[in-house]
Order: C-alpha cells, then sequence, then structure tokens
C-alpha cells in the first residue's frame, strides 16, 4: 500500500519543491495550503507523514500538530522551521514533532527525516501488529488447557509471571517448557521487550560464553566486531536458558557470577555491564538429582529455583491430549484451507498412545498426517504411531487403508503402501513415524524443486499450509530436505 | 508588459530591475549589489545545490522560477493591502503573506529579499508599522531585481501566464 504523505505549505514553490523532493513511486502525496484544509484532508483519509510550516494561514502548524495528535496520537509530523529559529524548532520538538527541518529546506535533509518518518511508522505498525499477533496466540484463552493439572499450571504460570522471579522450568522433552517460559514472558510486565531462548546443549563450551555474554572486537580468532550476547540483547525482556542441566561445571561457575552480580562481562572485555533480564531455565532432567550427583553446582541451582515449575507428562494429564490434538489439526488445517477431523477411531488411538515424545511427538503426529493424507478425516492409519513407547494399531492391515492415507501423484498410492509394509517389516529397529518422517519429507523436497524453490508454490501443490511446511522443513532438518538447521537463539 | 513586473512597481514604486543576469550572470546575481547591504539578489550556488540536488528532474528549477514569479504580484498586492489595514487582521496577514514570500525567496537564495521580507514578518508580528511604506518601496525593488535574475536563469521561457498556476496539484 502507498505511503500518504500530506505537505502543508502556503507558498507554492515549497509546495512544489517539497513535493517534487519527496515524489515516489510507493507514495502518494498531497498538498494543503493551511492546517485548516489539511485537517479536512487527514479526515477524508488520514495520513502516514505530515510536512507542515510553522506559520500559515487559518491554523498555524503547531495547532495543527495537536489536532492530528488528538486524531491520532504519535503520528510523524515534521515542522518546517525558519533557519535559526531555534525557539520555534524547541517548540516544535516539545509539541510532539517527530522532526523539524529548517527554511530554506534542503532536499537532501527532507528527504532524510521522512524516509525515517515512513520507517518508524511502518516499524510501530509492524510492532503494533506483531502484539497483537502474540497477545492473540499468548493470550490467556489460546492455550490449551483442558486436564485439571494444566488449568492449576496456567494459574501458576499467570501469578509467577507477574513477579520478577528467577523461574526453573522441569519437564521431559516435549512438555512445552519454552511454551511456558514464552508464557511467564508475555503475561508480564517484560511483554514488547525481548525474549530470547538459547539451547545451551547445541553450543560448544567456548562457543556458549560468547554466546550468551558477548563479546569485543579481538577477543578470539574471528572476532572481527564486537558482540552484543544474549543476555544483553534480552535487556528488559526475558531470557531462556534451555537444557541448563547440561553445562559444564566451569561454565555454571560464570553463570553464577552473572546472576549474583547482575552483569556480563563480554568475552575479551574488561568492563561489566549492567543487565536487566528476567531469567528462566528449563531443563528435561532433575537439576536436584544433578546437585546430589556433584553435577550441578548447588548454590546455581538455589539461584535458579526460586520457583520452580515442574511439567507433568502428557501422559499423566490424558484429557489434553485430544483437545491439543484438534487445536493442532484445526491450524495445520486451517493454513492449508482445509476443514479436517479426526475419526473417532484415531481419537482412541491417540488417547491410548503413551507418548513418550509428549506434545512435540502429539504435534508432529498430527502434521505428518495432515501432510501425508488427502482425506479430510484422519484415521488410525494416517496417525501411523510407533509401537515404540505407544500402542500401535491392533491389525497391521488397518495400518495402509490406501483409500484414506494417500500421497500426492509423486509418491503414488502403490509406492506408499509398499514403503509402509517395508516401514512395518523393519519397525523393530526403526520408528514407523521416524520413516514416514522421511517420505514426508522427500516429497517436500521434490514438491520444492519442481516449484524450483517456491515455498508458497510447493505448499499449494502439496495441499498444506506454508506454515505447515516450514515447520516441516524445520523439525526435519537438511538430511531430509535440504534446509539448514539453525542452532542460533531464537529472538522475538 | 509582465503583469508581475506592472504590479509590484505599481504597489512599491519601484524603478526598472538594476541586478539582471543578461551579459554578467555571475556578477549580477551573486555579487554585491549597490544599496542591498551585501547580501544576494539570487545565489548561484544555492540555485546549484538545488539543481544538484534533483537528479533527473532539469525542468523543476524552470517550474519553480515560474511558480514565484506568477506567486509574486499576489504576494505583493496581498502585503500592501495588510500594511494599509494597518489593524491587528492587518498585521497578521502581513506577517503571513512576508513569511510566504521569505520562504520562496530562501529557496533561490535570494538574500536580500528574504532579509526585507523577515523585517516585514516582524513588522506584522508587533513591531513599528511606521517603517512598513518605506520598506514597500525597497521590497518592490527588490523582488523585481529578483524575478530579472531568476528568469535570466531559466533555461526556457515563462511557461504559464502569469497568474496562472503552472502546475496542477494532486
Amino acid at each position: 500500500m502507498a505511503h500518504r504523505i500530506l505537505i502543508v505549505e502556503d507558498n507554492p514553490v515549497d509546495q512544489r519543491l517539497f513535493e517534487q523532493a519527496l515524489s515516489d513511486p510507493t507514495r502518494e502525496i498531497e498538498i494543503c495550503s493551511d492546517g485548516r484544509e489539511a485537517l479536512a484532508a487527514f479526515e477524508r483519509r488520514a495520513a502516514d507523514v505530515v510536512v507542515s510550516d510553522i506559520l500559515m494561514p487559518n491554523m498555524e502548524g503547531l495547532e495543527l500538530l495537536n489536532e492530528l495528535h488528538r486524531r491520532v496520537p504519535g503520528l510523524p509530523v515534521i515542522l518546517v522551521t525558519r533557519f535559526g529559529s531555534i525557539p520555534a524548532a524547541v517548540a516544535a520538538m516539545h509539541a510532539g514533532a517527530f522532526d523539524y527541518v529548517t527554511k530554506p529546506v534542503e532536499v537532501f535533509e527532507l528527504q532524510t527525516r521522512v524516509k525515517r518518518a515512513l520507517e518508524i511508522d511502518q516499524l510501530q505498525h509492524e510492532n503494533d501488529t506483531l502484539r497483537r499477533e502474540l497477545s492473540g496466540r499468548f493470550g490467556p484463552d489460546s492455550v490449551v488447557a483442558e486436564s485439571i493439572e494444566s488449568r492449576k499450571l496456567m494459574e501458576l504460570v499467570r501469578r509467577i509471571a507477574a513477579s520478577h522471579s528467577t523461574v526453573l522450568i522441569q519437564g521431559e522433552s516435549g512438555t512445552g517448557k519454552e511454551l511456558v517460559a514464552r508464557l511467564v514472558h508475555y503475561w508480564s510486565d517484560r511483554v514488547g521487550r525481548p525474549f530470547v531462548a538459547v539451547n545451551c546443549k547445541a553450543f560448544a563450551e567456548s562457543v556458549l560464553e560468547s554466546e550468551l555474554f558477548g563479546h569485543e572486537k579481538g577477543a578470539f580468532t574471528g572476532a572481527i566486531a564486537a558482540r552484543q550476547g544474549c543476555f544483553e540483547r534480552a535487556s528488559g525482556g526475558t531470557l531462556l536458558l534451555d537444557e541448563i542441566g547440561d553445562v559444564s561445571p566451569e561454565f555454571q561457575a560464570k553463570l553464577l557470577r552473572v546472576l549474583q552480580e547482575g552483569e556480563v562481562l563480554r568475552v575479551g572485555g574488561s568492563e561489566p555491564r549492567r543487565i536487566n533480564v528476567r531469567v528462566v531455565a528449563a531443563t528435561n532432567s532433575s537439576l536436584q538429582d544433578k546437585v546430589a550427583a556433584g553435577h550441578f553446582r548447588e548454590d546455581l541451582y538455589f539461584r535458579l529455583n526460586v520457583i520452580l515449575i515442574q511439567l507433568l507428562p502428557l501422559r499423566e494429564r490424558r484429557d489434553d491430549i485430544l483437545a491439543l490434538a484438534r487445536n493442532f489439526l484445526a491450524r495445520m488445517a486451517t493454513e492449508a484451507g482445509r476443514h479436517m477431523t479426526l475419526d473417532p477411531e484415531a481419537a482412541q488411538m491417540l488417547l491410548r498412545h503413551s507418548w513418550p515424545g509428549n506434545v512435540r511427538e502429539l504435534e508432529n503426529a498430527i502434521e505428518r498426517a495432515v501432510v501425508l493424507t488427502r482425506s479430510d478425516v484422519i484415521t488410525t492409519a494416517d496417525l501411523m504411531l510407533d509401537r515404540v513407547g505407544g500402542s500401535l494399531p491392533a491389525h497391521p492391515a488397518s495400518v495402509a487403508p490406501a483409500e484414506t492415507s494417500a500421497l500426492t501423484p509423486a509418491l503414488d498410492e502403490a509406492d506408499l503402501r509398499a514403503r509402509r509394509a517395508e516401514a512395518l517389516e523393519k519397525s523393530g529397529d526403526v520408528g514407523l513415524s521416524e520413516y514416514l518422517d522421511k517420505a514426508a519429507g522427500e516429497r517436500i523436497a521434490r514438491a520444492l524443486a519442481k516449484a524450483k524453490g517456491n515455498r508458497a508454490e510447493a505448499a499449494r501443490s502439496l495441499g498444506i499450509g506454508r506454515a505447515t511446511l516450514y515447520r516441516f522443513m524445520r523439525r526435519l532438518g537438511n538430511e531430509s530436505i535440504g534446509e539448514q538447521r539453525g542452532n542460533e537463539p531464537s529472538e522475538q | 508588459m509582465n503583469p508581475a513586473n506592472n504590479n509590484s512597481r505599481a504597489i512599491a514604486g519601484a524603478a526598472p530591475a538594476q541586478a539582471t543576469v543578461g551579459e554578467n550572470a555571475v556578477g549580477a546575481v551573486t555579487g554585491d549589489v549597490a544599496g542591498t547591504g551585501g547580501k544576494d539578489t539570487v545565489s548561484l550556488a544555492r540555485i546549484d545545490r538545488l539543481r544538484n540536488s534533483m537528479p533527473g528532474k532539469d525542468s523543476l528549477l524552470d517550474e519553480l522560477i515560474d511558480l514565484f514569479v506568477c506567486d509574486l504580484p499576489k504576494r505583493l498586492s496581498a502585503i500592501a493591502q495588510a500594511v494599509e489595514r494597518a489593524d491587528a487582521p492587518g498585521r497578521m496577514n502581513l506577517a503571513l503573506q512576508a513569511h510566504a514570500l521569505r520562504g520562496s525567496a530562501a529557496i533561490f537564495g535570494a538574500g536580500r529579499l528574504d532579509e526585507l521580507c523577515g523585517k516585514l514578518e516582524e513588522i506584522g508580528a508587533g513591531g513599528a508599522l511606521a517603517e512598513a511604506p518605506a520598506m514597500l518601496i525597497e521590497l518592490g525593488r527588490e523582488s523585481a531585481q529578483v524575478r530579472e535574475a531568476l528568469l535570466g536563469l531559466k533555461s526556457k521561457p515563462l511557461a504559464t501566464p502569469a497568474g496562472a498556476p503552472p502546475t496542477a496539484r494532486r
């Protein structure tokens, strides 16, 4: 959409100069001769930026600024003052002008100021959109918590979010530790500030220090520039230290010092930097056991374990299973523009399964079913749950009914049946879901190749949403579909 | 006869323009002009900077000069009327009109005209109105010189009849 700029100026030479200086195919410019005319134009259709002279007939620039801000607080208004008129420039800024330029206006200066105003306006707009999306995605009503245990957990998280204490989250892999850490962040007054998640296990010890604490230029070979660490990047927000139980005793000592002192020292640096970060640590093992075994410092454990959130495995909160499954299915089907349901037997299968991989396994199973099936009803055959740790369908024959579970033409039904049969034969050593993930990955790779890397087109040809495609690609990594799996910390 | 020139002389009783571009463009345009207190009629440096800042828009300078020339009689007339009224609304209008003309003058680096307009703006904002009539004469003379100097800088003759805005607004 074109940016709309109002130029408010009663002198025709300036009007034309400003218009020419700011004209661009992506912009729409309207010229007004005075403040009153500008206000009427703005009410007809709002503008993204207003450039206005200060002294004009009918309504002066400062009055116009106030009127515009009454309508749209924070609207970028650039006032044009006389060169050397410092009081006017000061008054403009005090009144809330985004910026000012002086007459005679230098074209480049005007262009730069307007460009900056548009960029900031755009960022503000994106920020507002993201906040709305986030508050929807992480809003209290958006979390699936059907079981009593999960409802109690949400209540606890809500209370914890309001505090500023350090939080330790323990739970098996796939139980949603990062989601809970995000809820602690988004339900707190730190929302709007960064949420930075770092998987401590994903980095070599030497890299982890630089990743978390940052480094100065020349601190080590390859440190060609100074870089902020995660603690600094999360300033004012929340830092999730995932897999905290796996860091070395030496690193534990460094981390303890940072938490105690409230400041970080970049690698190669000499000046400590104050930090204001809420730390949420997460682990899939029992830190207490590690302390008892002498693998984790007790003082760090107590520093992290101010508030403990223990997440239950999915098998211990079975009331959540179907609610979660339907939630995932609805989201993925909507992304693909489909309407999909679970048939009753599939629902029973989900309830019977023990979910050793917890919610992540459930999400993957649904995602895989959505990718692999053409039908709008997910059956037991589409779920293809592993024997390992759970329940497979009682009769292998029911695993692959070709009429309900077919891949797109590149992987035809016969091929699929053969692969499933082969997979069933091998299921003693290879997980069936893993095998089918690989098949789906190959299918996605082919679709991407056919679409010359165009993901939207590939998703369309597969009958899935782009987000589902991205998740699948991320999950399967580069082995199957040529995507680079990253270890970068995620930030929001 | 160009109505703009005619009008400005009629208001301010100005003598014909002394500083024109003609044969001695640089000297006449940027050099000291008698009685101007060292200020430029128009500044070639300023105009060059303006031209260079808008690459690919070669006709813009001509267009801006046309706009100035077309707007000038209206401004001078409005300023004269405002001085004549000598009341509060008149003062306010004097300040506004002088401010607007000053803006145009500054674009072309017309230092003397800029200064005169600044003084009239101050008078409009509460200064000694008694000084205004004498300044109007100076204003008429100076604006005629600026007009002539600018017309001499144009690559093409005046594009539109005086009084008609040469560009359409969006």
